[in-house]
């Protein structure tokens, strides 16, 4: 991994350096952007079906989320929408448990 | 033994960005998080509309005329080009005389503080597909070339593109997060035992979670919300919001109050977030360019799931409702 350097202390050329180290990569970023551009209006395509999930159906995902309503999951594609990079699972959050610490939120 | 788990945040783009490192040492985060200080410097004297000297300030001012730009900056007003052609003219990041209309011509904080006196304006809508059409980008001059009189505000994709670029950054972590002001992208193993959970809020009781997203050890997930319940200002005796209707000039005015959406990148969740929120009251948008599920809030307290579904073919399925509840 390489190291980067904290701003308050950065010389210039700490600075300098860590922009053109930064430069290269965001050359990646922008052939990233470039790739998902492709992928837009491609109906996501999966081998494993999403479905909600039956009451009657534990939930399987573990002791972690048990004593909570696992209501949906859902595959998430890999950028070029040829596999499922991930399945996620969508819980119904109950009084008396711990909200995550991480939430999306309109900004 | 559960790896340590360390976070760093600091102000930027009108909000707070926050990392968080899964099995990584307080050292190296407070680096990586020194580099995502420089680079959000960057990324804000590329597209803050509220820095005069900022490529995007620059851009909105020339009014016609060939404006220098850098590659990172051109790939992300390609990307918004795409965007705005796939969702027929939803997602249009032109509309900001429209928002500057209304009022919303200064950070968010000041015009909460000092709400502005305006005339309520005639609809000022975005510049449309055929309006986008007109926009040239010479990726070997570093020029790009806006029709005259359209100007436009990147803020939101920026957000986006902005969470990608770090977790790009720190990809050979363990495990991680970036935060942008609610803009997401986790990788890796999470906090948690092996997965990472993320609250969706509830619009209507921002203090809770009307979901919870659970993801396992997961290669990388975007995620991104729309919301009409902030960043909203007086004005007289009106109250406004700032995700304007392309079609009208005029804040949004469909049943949904937030719109959740998730993606390989924060981009696209970005996109498809907005799009299908300004959309609202429309039959549902065909696909999710890419983002697999969204999460709907209603004003009167539905929460719904939709996501894309398997296609044998080429043609497009409508998008299902997998979930819905009161």
């Amino acid at each position: 991994m390489e190291r980067a350097r904290p701003a308050g202390s950065a010389s210039r050329a700490v600075q300098e350096r860590a922009e053109r180290e930064a430069g290269a990569r965001r050359a990646l970023f922008i052939a990233s952007v470039a790739g998902l551009v492709a992928t837009f209006g491609v109906v996501a395509a999966s081998d494993s079906p999403l479905r909600a999930i039956d009451e009657d159906r534990p939930p399987p995902i573990g002791e972690a989320v048990s004593s909570r309503r696992v209501v949906a999951e859902v595959p998430i594609l890999s950028v070029d929408g040829q596999r499922v990079e991930t399945v996620v699972h969508f819980i119904a959050p109950e009084p008396g448990t711990t909200a995550p610490r991480l939430r999306t939120r309109a900004s | 033994m559960a790896p340590p788990v360390s976070r760093r945040s600091f102000p930027a783009m009108s909000t707070t960005v926050e990392l968080t490192g899964v099995g990584i040492a307080d050292r190296d985060l407070d680096q990586a998080a020194g580099l995502a200080r420089l680079l959000a410097e960057e990324w804000e004297r590329r597209f803050s509309r509220f820095r005069p000297e900022s490529q995007l300030s620059r851009l909105n001012a020339a009014n016609g005329e060939p404006c220098s730009a850098d590659d990172t900056f051109l790939g992300l007003l390609e990307t918004a080009i795409s965007a705005v052609q796939r969702t027929s003219g939803r997602f249009d990041p032109s509309v900001l005389p429209a928002l500057e209309a209304l009022g919303y011509d200064r950070g968010i904080d000041r015009l909460k503080a000092a709400p502005p006196s305006i005339r309520i304006p005639e609809p000022l809508p975005g510049a449309g597909v055929s309006g986008w059409d007109l926009v040239q980008i010479d990726r070997d001059k570093g020029q790009v070339t806006l029709p005259p009189g359209m100007r436009i505000d990147l803020g939101g994709i920026a957000k986006g593109a902005f969470a990608d670029l770090l977790a790009g950054e720190f990809a050979a972590w363990p495990g991680g997060s970036v935060d942008v002001g609610g803009d997401l992208v986790v990788w890796g193993a999470g906090p948690g035992e092996t997965c990472w959970a993320i609250g969706i809020e509830d619009p209507a009781h921002p203090e809770r979670d009307a979901l919870v997203i659970q993801a396992p050890e997961a290669s990388q997930v975007g995620i991104a919300t729309s919301g009409t319940h902030r960043r909203r200002w007086r004005a007289g005796s009106q109250e406004f919001h700032h995700l304007i209707d392309p079609r009208t000039g005029l804040p949004t005015r469909g049943g949904m109050r937030s719109v959740t959406a998730l993606a390989p990148t924060a981009t696209v969740a970005e996109i498809a977030a907005k799009s299908m929120l300004i959309a609202a009251d429309e039959p549902p948008l065909s696909d999710l360019f890419g983002a697999s599920v969204a999460a709907l809030a209603s004003a009167n307290g539905h929460v719904e799931l939709l996501t894309s579904v398997a296609s044998d073919n080429d043609g497009i399925e409508p998008l299902t409702s997998i979930w819905r509840a009161t």
